[in-house]
């Protein structure tokens, strides 16, 4: 039987993965919802770095986790549930941003533009910096940073080795810096 | 400046703009907002596979992407309530050798059920509007169900399987509205059979009420407390069912439903003209396999009668509800 502690912070394995989706199929619920306490953050994380919209994004969770639940029999290596419902979140937030896009934006008169400030602030021209980044970039960035993820823990959830995680965190970062470096806010001058 | 490769400078900065606390899962919470998920788990997945369940999104995404917009949608919706709302033609759930159930249910060629509806506001409690319905079921016509206050008629509804068409009539006012549909739309519709959501209703968990006699005949009951299994059958806006409970008797010699009773709580939507409502609603098995002749399903429109406008749609929301309110004297429409 899988240990049934929660939260993100337990470190995961694809032998735990794998028992507690066998375990999920039988009829044992509470593994699902083990299943779900573990990669919830994560996929936040990762819809957010889509959506850019916090509370969206754990809708779009929430949403993965039931499309999960309903695709689990079809899910062929469930040692290797991390990286596929990561895949079905991206696909639910891909969907969520089209269906945003396609509603026009609500006025708000109240909002502040660049042009109230004159100068952009650090944080608007950052996130502006995590925009302009490709999405398979933000999204690393976005699960480094969200909860403080080790690279071992993203590579679980990614399917990926942590030196492929590494590697695409050092591009981004790069990316970042170059953006901040050419508005006028290099590494001397942010706070 | 230091040489910095990995850019480490910008680690406190994305940190401070992204981080955010632990999103905490709440599973209990989400079991209850995800229904269908959460039966599906408590039941294991090999059974569930073995139901296939039905995905009713494409068929509404279907519907609201077609040509015929809002009058294909009022139509459906019509429709959909007439198969939601309790229809006869289903399996009985799990008790009574349920494959002969079955079995006979799918050699019935015919169905006459006579029974009413019972539509009262959560508001107004006491405002009560009753309708007295026949419903009509062919294989080779189609459905016909008529329904009646105070002995006059107030709607009839007729879908003609061999012509592809829909007509409503709306006797009180004169009105009707009369449609064609596309194959797909057919298919669609087709979808939405009784029998089809009879299988969605084979998901949800049932008690055996035990045998009983019913109007004279011996049965077997079965109680369902939730039948969540069809809420998301028809959009939330245009039908929300929000819950359910209901009985179905199966004559243990007919080995079909003989009488089928139900509570539903509908929420704000367009069926009930933006009102909470409660509907309780009892058929009764009147006859089967008699024959229903096919001018019964007949779609001629009675002379004098008007379309009914593109323009009544908001305003009445569904005909039959609002026939229901008009007779009230509570739709503006009415008047």
């Amino acid at each position: 039987m899988v240990d049934r502690q929660s939260g993100s912070e337990r470190y995961m394995t694809n032998a735990e993965d794998d028992i507690l989706v066998r375990q999920a199929l039988q009829a044992d619920a509470e593994s699902f919802g083990q299943l779900c306490r573990r990669y919830y953050p994560a996929l936040v994380a990762v819809a957010d770095s889509i959506l850019l919209d916090h509370h969206l994004a754990e809708d779009a969770a929430q949403e993965t986790l039931a499309e999960a639940c309903r695709q689990l029999a079809r899910l062929k290596e469930p040692g290797r549930f991390g990286p596929w419902v990561t895949a079905i979140c991206r696909n639910v937030a891909k969907d969520m941003l089209r269906e945003r896009l396609r509603r026009p934006a609500p006025l708000d008169p109240g909002a502040p533009t660049t042009a109230d400030h004159g100068e952009e602030e650090p944080s608007e021209l950052l996130a502006k910096a995590l925009q302009q980044l490709p999405q398979r970039l933000r999204e690393v960035v976005f699960l480094r940073f969200y909860n403080g993820w080790s690279y071992e823990k993203m590579a679980q959830v990614l399917g990926a080795t942590p030196g492929s995680i590494d590697g695409r965190l050092r591009r981004a970062k790069k990316r970042i810096a170059g953006y901040l470096a050419r508005n006028g806010f290099g590494k001397g001058r942010i706070p | 400046m230091t040489h910095d490769p990995d850019n480490s400078w910008l680690d406190s900065l994305l940190s401070r703009q992204i981080h955010r606390a632990p999103a905490e899962f709440d599973f209990p919470g989400w079991l209850r907002e995800h229904p269908n998920e959460a039966r599906r788990l408590q039941r294991g997945f090999e059974a569930v596979e073995r139901n296939k369940e039905k995905d009713t999104h494409p068929i509404w995404r279907c519907i609201m992407t077609s040509k015929m917009t809002k009058y294909s949608v009022a139509a459906a919706l019509v429709l959909a309530a007439a198969a939601v709302l309790l229809n006869p033609l289903g399996t009985s759930p799990g008790g009574v050798a349920l494959a002969a159930v079955q079995e006979k249910v799918a050699q019935v060629s015919t169905m006459v059920l006579r029974g009413e509806k019972v539509f009262s506001t959560v508001a107004e409690p006491n405002l009560v509007f009753r309708i007295d319905v026949v419903k009509n079921f062919s294989r080779p016509y189609g459905y016909m169900e008529e329904g009646r206050m105070k002995g006059t008629l107030t709607y009839r509804m007729t879908w003609n399987l061999p012509q592809k068409q829909f007509l409503l009539l709306l006797p009180p006012w004169k009105k009707c509205l009369k449609l064609p549909f596309t194959e797909e739309q057919m298919q669609i519709m087709e979808r939405l059979t009784p029998t089809r959501v009879m299988d969605l209703l084979l998901e949800t968990e049932s008690r055996k009420l035990g045998p009983a006699q019913i109007d004279g005949r011996a049965a077997e009951g079965f109680e369902f407390q939730d039948i969540q299994s069809i809420q998301n059958i028809v959009p939330k806006y245009l039908v929300d069912i929000q819950q359910g409970s209901g009985t179905v008797w199966v004559g243990t010699k007919e080995l079909l439903p003989i009488r089928i009773e139900g509570d539903l709580r509908i929420g704000k939507c367009m069926m009930t003209v933006s009102a909470d409502m409660r509907l309780h609603e009892v058929a009764v098995l009147e006859s089967h396999d008699v024959e229903l002749p096919d001018s019964m399903f007949g779609l001629e429109i009675p002379e004098g009668y008007t379309e009914f406008q593109l323009s009544d749609v908001p305003s009445a929301g569904l005909a039959l509800v609002d026939v229901i309110m008009s007779l009230s004297g509570t739709s503006p429409s009415a008047k």
